[in-house]
């Protein structure tokens, strides 16, 4: 199955440094306890990871253009496909 | 009208599962109302079940609740029979894994997110992995983290990083961790070459030291803000990839004759498939066969004749290399029939989690209305000292009617297997197995299978 990792090798240690930026807590309201260190890290890669993830939209519309293929996939919608290829066929109720 | 609780189903306050008169239903209540018009008017729930990726519904009459704080009584499509993570194999796990996120990549387009990200809300029919827990989607704000991201890493990545670089036995400790492996301790089973990995070093093991270090300095439950939309759909992206990233294959093995090797020729492994065929028919004129076990059922060459059948198939069997290749075999043939999982018998999985009954044992599923136990017995009977009369009352548990073969000690399969050891086993044998099981069933039916000494036996329970 292709990768589509986001991070290629040479960004790691720019995340490392991330991982040291400050979270400005706020109350979280949700019936799962999210856990707050795993909020901590959410928080501190959320940056780099939302700026990697608008270059990669980017360079998608750029090679969409290039190739000639007509319109790049929407900003907000990368190109990745669904699981397992589901059909929508028929899974009506059987024994159970 | 007689109204039971699905046990599993306590956690969440905006509904829950409950079966009446043996329907399954699922109440909705009052304060998730808004809730689910946004996720219905966005389209996001009727574009996800009409693609598949979330379990069907028809809405029953709001008398059919099973309390006054029902808005909504939901009639989903059963699932035709139920499985657990610690029984899927890793290619199973990981396209459970990719749904989820799939699932949440589309909900956050519509301001949407996943409230959990629980293994167990992803069943499968067949091959398809298929979301089960209708009421998980909550409201996202942007600003707001993704709440279910550590149940996440817990549920999926872990496991799948543990299978994939370290053993695929560890799959198992989702088996006693119904909560997802903690993080901590699949950061110390991992080889340290996975810090090299980036979306592993972040979402495992940079998380876990994260988790140790709030725990221990008794940090309070604080989210934060400034998670963009951008940010949340790189998240779920970088985790995505990490998934994809991940793979698993049986070492110095080809897959492709990985199972070559059996004791059969061409020509008598298909007189035993049509021998097994012909019992099947026999079994379905006596009754249902709408769901068969074949337990050992390696790679599912007969699982797939009980599929032609027409019952829906579990295939089980306790090596993960053939349970992971009869997956990706279903899911090339789009068998929506035929479900492999993992399974040892001589350890089956018990009933889980709260009470014991939050997630039920292999028989509490049961019974099947037949079982296929083709060349297994002597594995339980002579690699784990089963006596013969404790196979039949087990059986007896899974299954209506039972299509046994019997191998015996003159087959080269016993011979092997008592090659290193002594034999302790003076009843096994054809009059043995016939009077032990006689006590729990009724022998209908017995044939020699071609070109062996083997017989092929069709009981009934008594």
């Amino acid at each position: 199955m292709p990768s589509s990792n986001l991070a290629p090798s040479p960004v790691w240690p720019v995340w490392v440094a991330a991982i040291v930026a400050a979270a400005a807590p706020r109350d979280a309201l949700a019936y799962l306890d999210p856990g707050s260190g795993s909020l901590a890290i959410q928080m501190a890669i959320a940056g780099l990871l939302g700026g990697l993830f608008t270059l990669k939209t980017y360079w998608y519309q750029i090679k969409a253009w290039f190739s000639g293929k007509g319109a790049a996939p929407k900003a907000d919608a990368p190109p990745s496909p669904p699981p397992s290829a589901p059909t929508g066929e028929d899974h009506g109720p059987t024994s159970g | 009208m007689a109204l039971h609780r699905v046990e599993g189903s306590f956690r969440d306050p905006e509904g829950f599962v409950f079966r009446r008169d043996g329907t399954l239903l699922r109440q909705v209540h009052a304060s998730y109302a808004a809730t689910w018009e946004r996720a219905v008017t966005s389209g996001v729930l009727p574009g996800l079940i009409a693609d598949g990726h979330w379990v069907a519904h028809e809405e029953a009459p709001l008398s059919e609740a099973a309390d006054a704080r029902a808005w909504k009584v939901l009639r989903p499509t059963e699932v035709p029979f139920l499985s657990f993570p610690y029984e899927w194999s890793f290619p199973q796990l990981r396209d459970a894994a990719l749904l989820t996120l799939e699932i949440q990549r589309r909900a956050v387009d519509h301001g949407l997110t996943l409230r959990d990200a629980s293994a167990y809300n992803v069943q499968f029919f067949g091959h398809r992995p298929v979301f089960i827990d209708s009421l998980s989607l909550g409201a996202w704000t942007e600003g707001a983290p993704w709440g279910a991201y550590q149940q996440f890493c817990r549920h999926f990545l872990a496991p799948l990083a543990l299978m994939a670089h370290t053993d695929v036995a560890l799959g198992a400790l989702s088996r006693q961790w119904v909560d997802g492996v903690p993080l901590p301790l699949a950061a110390r089973l991992l080889p340290w070459s996975t810090w090299l990995r980036p979306s592993l070093a972040m979402h495992l093991h940079l998380h876990a030291r994260a988790s140790d270090q709030h725990a221990a300095t008794g940090a309070t439950g604080k989210a934060a803000s400034g998670m963009t939309r951008a940010a949340m759909l790189g998240l779920v992206d970088s985790l995505d990839g990490a998934v994809r990233a991940l793979d698993w294959k049986p070492a110095g093995t080809e897959w492709a004759d990985y199972y070559a090797n059996t004791n059969y020729t061409d020509s008598a492994r298909q007189a035993k498939e049509r021998l097994v065929q012909g019992y099947l028919r026999a079994i379905a004129g006596q009754g249902p066969l709408q769901l068969v076990w074949d337990l050992g059922a390696n790679t599912g060459v007969f699982s797939r004749i009980a599929v032609a059948e027409g019952a829906y198939t579990v295939a089980w069997d306790i090596d993960a290399a053939a349970v992971s290749r009869n997956h990706l075999a279903a899911t090339r043939e789009a068998q929506t029939r035929l479900l492999p999982l993992v399974q040892d018998l001589t350890n089956p999985s018990p009933s889980l989690g709260w009470a014991e009954s939050e997630r039920p044992s292999l028989a509490a599923r049961g019974p099947a209305d037949a079982v296929l136990a083709l060349a297994l017995i002597h594995h339980l009977c002579i690699s784990n000292n089963v006596p013969l009369g404790r196979v039949s009352s087990y059986f007896a548990q899974l299954g209506r009617h039972l299509v046994l073969e019997f191998v015996p000690k003159s087959d080269s399969q016993v011979r092997r297997l008592l090659a290193t050891r002594e034999d302790i086993f003076p009843d096994y044998t054809r009059e043995g197995l016939e009077a032990a099981f006689s006590e729990h069933w009724h022998l209908d039916e017995a044939q020699p299978v071609q070109d062996s000494d083997r017989i092929l036996y069709r009981m009934r329970r008594r």
